[in-house]
């Protein structure tokens, strides 16, 4: 590919900005909250508003890094990044994405486009599934239990206990545990990322479940890992010519304010919080790309569809992953006001308080 | 008879605190010495309560706090009254003021009004201790003499029973008063440029204003930022995409973008008044103190 002679860049019309800031908004919204999202709504976002495949993978990555620096800007400010794990699991997440690469290569080489896109799918729904329903029953378990502080799976207490070198303490995050257990759970997030463009669905939870973190600090060190991956990804497409700067620049308008208010609203809510929403958009985009699986089997002349039927249904499963996003976006929102107000009327009853005795 | 004897022994022992709280086995006869001070005439060392000799059995213990001049620290104020309240002990705060010498032609006239004068306002600046002393239940006394200090000290020292220490400013000078006081003497010892200082709380409006302020200076800088890419777009693209080392032009035009842009957006959400929970940030592990940390308030160190 040798960019601008192959790439023809679209014409924007004013409905094609504000869907883009939109969109990048609430992408930077539930980004800012869980560490990650957004990315999958704005590539195919894009490449319905005409725009190539490679260009839109292209753009989306380099307004993804410069939000993910400052979402992790404004959490490390909050006390919540832990730098060290971030790096360490970003070291191992760039091998992840090698791989990755790798592998989506070898697929198209031997099933043509239509495979490569049966494996990404069939890859979002395995993985958002199963871990998606493990982090929402998770999340669901806490908020009943009304556990405030984040609990250590078994998992994570017996990996931690083991004693093999190099050992590593993680300072905010507040664990010790042997660096062979961090690099499978960053090269996973790398494959994924390489696979389905969000790494954080993994990332979030192994940090979690596997290391041991709280949701908070796992969402967190997540934009680190965002912004290394981010910045890595741009600069190999920049050095191709693919970046469309200008659907960047507006995308990045949008999901700087998203980003910076989600940042905010993780500490307005429990730690349990940050769960919720991380299934639920995991779920809801599962069944998203699950949607999309008969169209790509339909290519593979697996099984015969009307193309009527498998416009409709990538239609319905664009519609359910902007949902997904818009979900995600409401109960932050939701949990945001509620952690505001409570705050507030606390502060008022401790000043009335100060100034009359106990109420 | 019996309740005639419990109600003697009840009203005998209990005095109510100020804070509502009741005191047992304390003299009451402490409370007249709460009132001003009177003032009398007579030798260079002048007790203005010389006639109240605190000698009753179950005496309060007492700390002596001791001011050159008419006013008290109040780091001072606040360290004895603290520390008052927690040990159960009362204050006797003293003022000793110096004269001109005797033998001097302003003492002969004036030597009289000057005292009046220094008792007024010594008064006053004790009416703030007595204050803050009697918010906190502790009962404090204040005393004002005239000479030298370690005299006037010794002095009271007879005078006054069961003075447990004394206390003096910061600026005293450690040699000059210990040497010839026989009580533990304390002195406050404050530090320059500390760690956490008291820091005033800001005025909210002023500081929305300011965010204000920000939220238009990086926004008018982010919109003419946006003009120049987009009125020049087609330029920008050809340059941008043109691959290799021309890599740099869109990564760092992200980056100048987030930088300028994104504190835009902060400035917006903080004017805005949507900002962080103070209660649930989490502090950063703190880093390794060191081995001498300053201290935020004025401690008293032994000087006996």
């Amino acid at each position: 590919m040798n960019g601008i002679e192959q790439i023809q860049f679209i014409d924007l019309s004013s409905t094609s900005v504000i869907f883009l800031f939109l969109v990048g908004f609430v992408g930077g919204l539930v980004s800012g909250f869980i560490g990650s999202g957004g990315a999958f709504v704005l590539t195919p976002g894009m490449m319905s508003l005409g725009v190539a495949g490679p260009v839109a993978v292209a753009s989306n990555m380099c307004h993804k890094f410069p939000k993910a620096m400052v979402g992790a800007y404004k959490r490390y400010k909050y006390g919540q990044v832990d730098l060290k794990l971030g790096l360490v699991m970003a070291g191992s997440a760039i091998l992840g994405v090698l791989i990755g690469i790798r592998v989506q290569e070898k697929i198209l080489e031997l099933w043509g486009q239509a495979g490569s896109n049966l494996y990404i799918s069939l890859a979002f729904v395995v993985v958002l599934v199963v871990v998606g329903s493990y982090v929402f029953r998770d999340a669901m378990k806490l908020k009943k239990s009304g556990a405030v502080d984040n609990v250590v799976t078994k998992l994570a207490q017996k990996l931690q206990s083991i004693n093999l070198p190099p050992m590593i303490s993680f300072g905010t995050a507040n664990l010790r545990i042997s660096l062979w257990f961090t690099i499978p759970v960053g090269f996973c997030t790398g494959m994924l990322a390489a696979t389905i463009a969000v790494g954080g669905f993994i990332g979030v939870p192994g940090m979690m479940y596997v290391v041991g973190a709280s949701g908070l600090v796992s969402s967190a060190t997540e934009l680190v890992i965002a912004f290394v991956m981010g910045l890595g990804g741009s600069i190999k497409w920049a050095t191709i010519g693919m970046v469309d700067i200008r659907l960047t620049l507006i995308i990045l308008a949008g999901s700087l304010f998203g980003v910076q208010l989600g940042a905010i609203g993780t500490t307005h809510v429990k730690d349990y919080m940050i769960k919720f929403v991380m299934g639920a958009i995991m779920l809801i985009v599962a069944v998203s790309r699950g949607l999309a699986i008969p169209k790509y089997l339909t290519d593979l002349e697996v099984i015969s569809l009307s193309p009527a039927t498998n416009k409709l249904l990538m239609t319905v499963s664009y519609i359910s992953m902007c949902i997904a996003l818009g979900i995600g976006a409401l109960i932050i929102l939701g949990a945001m006001w509620k952690g505001i107000r409570a705050e507030k009327a606390a502060l008022a009853l401790e000043s009335k308080e100060a100034t009359y005795g106990p109420v | 008879m019996l309740g005639r004897l419990k109600k003697w022994k009840s009203a005998k022992s209990t005095i109510v605190r100020p804070d509502g709280r009741n005191i047992r086995g304390r003299p009451q006869t402490f409370e007249s010495a709460l009132e001003a001070v009177p003032l009398g005439s007579g030798p260079e060392l002048h007790d203005l309560a010389a006639e109240e000799k605190l000698q009753i059995p179950g005496e309060p213990r007492k700390i002596l706090v001791v001011a050159q001049g008419e006013a008290f620290d109040p780091d001072e104020i606040d360290y004895t009254v603290n520390l008052a309240e927690r040990l159960g002990y009362d204050i006797i705060a003293l003022n000793v003021g110096t004269p001109p010498p005797r033998s001097s032609r302003f003492y002969q006239v004036l030597g009289k009004p000057w005292r009046e004068a220094f008792v007024k306002r010594a008064s006053a600046a004790a009416a703030r201790f007595q204050a803050q002393a009697a918010k906190k239940g502790v009962r404090c006394r204040q005393m004002v003499k005239f000479g030298d200090l370690n005299k006037a000290v010794e002095e009271l020292n007879q005078e006054v029973k069961r003075i447990e220490f004394m206390i003096t400013e910061p600026q005293f000078n450690k040699q000059e008063v210990t040497a010839q006081v026989t009580l533990p003497v304390f002195s406050l010892r404050r530090y320059q440029g500390y760690q956490g200082g008291k820091v005033m709380a800001k005025d909210l409006r002023k500081k929305k204003m300011t965010y204000l302020r920000y939220t238009i200076g990086f926004g008018a800088l982010s919109a003419v930022l946006y003009a120049a890419v987009f009125t020049n777009s087609a330029t920008v693209t050809t340059y941008f995409t043109m691959g290799g080392l021309y890599a740099a032009l869109p990564v760092t035009t992200a980056l100048i973008f987030s930088f300028v842009h994104g504190a835009f957006a902060s400035n917006f959400w903080s004017a805005l008044g949507i900002e962080a929970s103070r209660k649930a940030t989490q502090p950063r592990p703190a880093a390794r103190r060191p081995v001498r940390r300053e201290r935020p308030r004025p401690r008293a160190e032994l000087r006996a």
